[in-house]
């Protein structure tokens, strides 16, 4: 038994085939880099984009990485409250693709704006909880949050057995080890710390989603996307997406890291039945979509419907229908439900949902136009080359984030799998473990509370036009006045901020007594 | 209060497009190139709505809406779009992060994104306007009402350096909103007074000092319309030119389902 799990604790070096996928993904990141800053120096000019086609891929994109997003945390932390015994190894790769595609989601956001610097600089400052950015902003903050806090504190058991070992890295795995020891009490905290994780973790998740589908949702003025089922919908979605996304990364990792006995075909069955379920839910709401829209024939929306299932989209439209209902076929019959078809039918789901969040951006903009004008063009859109590198860039930064993960971590929860080790060392730091989960827990607790006295602050001095009287503008007779109530929100704001910092930077390095 | 708003008299408009270059030309409004129009980048705070129907075109002028419920201000994630106290939706360029959310709230579709830095032929430069800002890329920008000039006038009031047919009508007890709105409301009718009405005046009256001037205090769309089918002025002042033809039957408004409130109001073509 020794001997079996020990070598998940050695990552190891890179093998030929993980040295060509580095580099193969560094020249792909390197290329997007450029594009990116050949973006910045030029505008948004470099771009497919225009009027009324206002969002493009980069908006698709956003939208399909924070649904992948949603497979690692929610779907581990529901095994984890489940205790599905079966999926546990694979849930440390699950929570690995949320932190990473949050990531990418965030920075997908940030080629979209126009003004990158602005962004990064007044959305901290002066964001709006009426606007369904700041929501975004706040939940995606918080999932980011907790998803990863959910991964740090899964993996101290871990690290703590790898610090004992020879390894260039071994500094940082003491570093983060704090003083696990492994017994009985640590074990017994840490699973109920990760158990609050987890169930705080499930409405995040529910709410990350169901706010990117209000973006849509909230806009009365674009067709199609007024709809009370953007919420659920992309829930769905994401559900559907994300899944396919972990089964395809397992499915890589059990051939690289020769898993066959921990993830046993069996699991992928489990999880080729899970996809399953949220396929025919996907197809469900793709039918009440297209039924409300059809049948009810508002002449606007009749338009978007039309181009999109007979009109210039409609091969794309087909080939979402065409590869969900074939995948949903196939892993109906028991018979075809093997490991092979899960995984195919994995690989042919995912990209399908890319080009589907492509159909839910695109159809509705290039119809947004309604009143054309002397001056306004034929609506078309047409992606640059700058806009497919930066998309191939940011699947390669997640892909890249996956593979410096597992070089550097056990790719499996190895002490939920085969049980928790004695360290052999003792730990050189003396952060406790307590100390560790009250810094995540309060740091969720001071964002909750951030957020609450944001919104509440929005609400009490600014109303609905909080912008009213602010007006700083370079034209010499502008009005140039920032009013009390938002001097204060602002300032409250950015104490707000620092004292969460210090909060939880307190917390973390407290040093226990003795 | 000021409630500023318009009245596009359809019956008049001749769609000359006067407007829709008077307005480049005030906002220092970038020229583009046909290339560019083609691809939908061009920039125009005022522009033709363009609706074919029952087998004949008409024209409508579409500068913003200026909604009192807009829902560009309630997206914009930063505040940088905002409804003034006076119900004018202005942009803070400075403070636009350019994430095009109020482009897409935008039912009427009055706003513009500027793709890149705005250029124009080395002659023109010395003409741009130095009261309005130019925009750098990456923001979004739309009509002001020309809010440079009602600031102006403001500021002209409240010195007392006004012709005295403003003076006449703007009194000690008034607020300089309201000495605003009636001057306004002042220089509206002197625009749209006819030649033969003008031959007709006393001398005595309000107009003798008037220079033309002077009515470059309206919106330059309005200055410059030669049907004079745009009037501008106070909403809410029962007795101005703009809120007594709002009152019309041939009034209507774009997109009064969707609850935006425009302030914009077009009366309708006679038959």
């Amino acid at each position: 038994m020794e001997v079996g799990y020990n070598k998940y604790y050695n990552p190891g070096g890179f093998s030929r085939i993980a040295y060509a996928t580095l580099g193969i993904l560094i020249i792909v990141i390197a290329l997007a880099l450029h594009a990116w800053l050949q973006q910045l120096t030029q505008g948004l000019a470099v771009t497919g984009l225009n009027r009324p086609v206002v969002w493009g891929i980069y908006m698709a994109n956003f939208v399909f990485f924070i649904s992948i997003s949603m497979s690692g945390t929610f779907i581990s932390s529901v095994m984890r409250l489940l205790s599905l015994e079966w999926g546990k190894p694979i849930t440390r790769i699950a929570e690995v693709i949320t932190v990473g595609s949050l990531l990418m989601a965030a920075l997908n956001i940030l080629f979209d704006v126009g003004g990158l610097f602005r962004a990064l600089i007044y959305i901290p400052l002066f964001g709006r909880i009426q606007s369904p950015v700041g929501w975004d902003v706040i939940v995606l903050l918080f999932y980011l949050l907790t998803g990863l806090g959910y991964l740090h504190v899964a993996l101290i058991p871990d690290i703590a057995v790898m610090a004992g070992k020879e390894s260039r890295f071994s500094w940082l795995y003491s570093l983060l080890r704090y003083d696990w020891r492994g017994d009985k009490d640590q074990l017994h905290l840490l699973e109920s710390g990760l158990k609050i994780l987890a169930i705080v973790t499930v409405p995040v998740a529910v709410m990350m989603h169901t706010v990117t589908g209000w973006i849509f949702g909230g806009m009365k003025a674009v067709s199609t996307w007024n709809d009370a089922i953007m919420g659920p919908y992309f829930i769905i979605g994401a559900l559907l997406s994300g899944l396919s996304l972990v089964i395809i990364t397992s499915a890589i990792i059990r051939w690289r890291f020769a898993l066959h006995e921990v993830i046993p075909d069996r699991t992928f069955i489990n999880l080729g039945k899970m996809l399953l379920v949220f396929l025919l839910g996907y197809l469900y709401f793709m039918l009440a979509e297209t039924f409300t829209v059809r049948y009810a024939a508002v002449s606007e929306d009749i338009r978007v419907s039309e181009f999109s299932w007979t009109g210039p989209y409609s091969p794309l439209t087909w080939y979402v229908l065409a590869s969900l209902v074939i995948a949903s076929v196939v892993l109906l019959i028991p018979r075809l439900r093997t490991y092979k078809a899960v995984i195919a039918m994995s690989a042919a789901v995912l990209p399908a949902m890319w080009v589907k969040r492509v159909l839910i951006v695109l159809p509705g903009l290039i119809h947004h136009d309604s009143l054309p004008t002397v001056q306004s063009a034929l609506p078309q859109y047409t992606p640059t080359y700058v806009e497919f590198l930066l998309t191939a860039g940011s699947f390669a930064g997640l892909a890249l984030i996956l593979l410096l993960f597992v070089k550097l971590f056990p790719v499996l929860p190895v002490w939920e799998v085969f049980g928790v080790q004695k360290t052999k060392t003792e730990p050189t730091t003396n952060i406790s473990l307590r100390a560790v989960l009250t810094g995540w827990m309060s740091g969720i607790l001071v964002t909750t509370a951030y957020v609450a006295v944001w919104a509440a602050s929005t609400i009490i001095f600014a109303g609905e036009n909080s912008a009213v009287t602010y007006s700083v503008k370079l034209a010499p007779t502008a009005i140039q006045v920032l009013s009390i109530p938002e001097l204060a929100t602002t300032a409250m704001f950015n104490l707000l901020i620092i004292v969460a910092l210090a909060g939880v930077l307190a917390i973390l390095f407290v040093r226990r007594r003795g | 209060m000021v409630r500023w708003g318009m009245v596009i008299d359809l019956d008049k408009c001749t769609a000359c497009q006067a407007c829709v270059v008077a307005c480049k030309a005030e906002n220092n409004i970038p020229i583009g190139s046909e290339a560019e129009q083609a691809a939908g980048r061009q920039i125009s705070w005022m522009d033709l709505i363009v609706k074919n129907s029952e087998g004949r075109v008409a024209m409508l002028p579409r500068p913003c809406m200026h909604c009192d419920n807009p829902p560009c201000v309630q997206v914009c994630p930063v505040g940088a779009t905002f409804r003034r106290e006076d119900g004018i939706v202005d942009q803070d360029y400075n403070r636009c992060i350019g994430c095009r959310l109020c482009m897409v709230a935008c039912p009427y579709g009055v706003r513009y994104f500027n793709w890149r830095e705005p250029s124009w032929p080395d002659t023109y430069l010395e003409y741009l306007n130095p009261t309005v800002p130019v925009r750098p890329a990456g923001v979004v920008e739309k009509c002001t009402f020309c809010v440079h000039r009602i600031t102006r006038l403001k500021r002209d009031i409240s010195t007392g350096n006004v012709p005295t047919a403003i003076a006449k009508v703007t009194k000690n007890n008034m607020s300089l909103e309201e000495k605003t709105s009636k001057a306004v409301d002042t220089l509206m009718r002197r625009l749209i007074m006819k030649s033969d009405e003008v031959e007709r005046a006393d001398p005595e009256d309000l107009w003798i000092d008037f220079d033309f001037r002077e009515l470059n205090y309206l919106p330059s769309c309005v200055r410059s319309c030669t049907g004079r089918a745009l009037i501008f002025g106070d909403l809410d002042d029962p007795e101005s030119l703009v809120s007594q033809m709002a009152k019309s039957k041939r009034a209507f408004r774009l997109f009064e389902e969707l609850g935006t409130n425009p302030k914009v109001i077009y009366l309708q073509e006679g038959r």
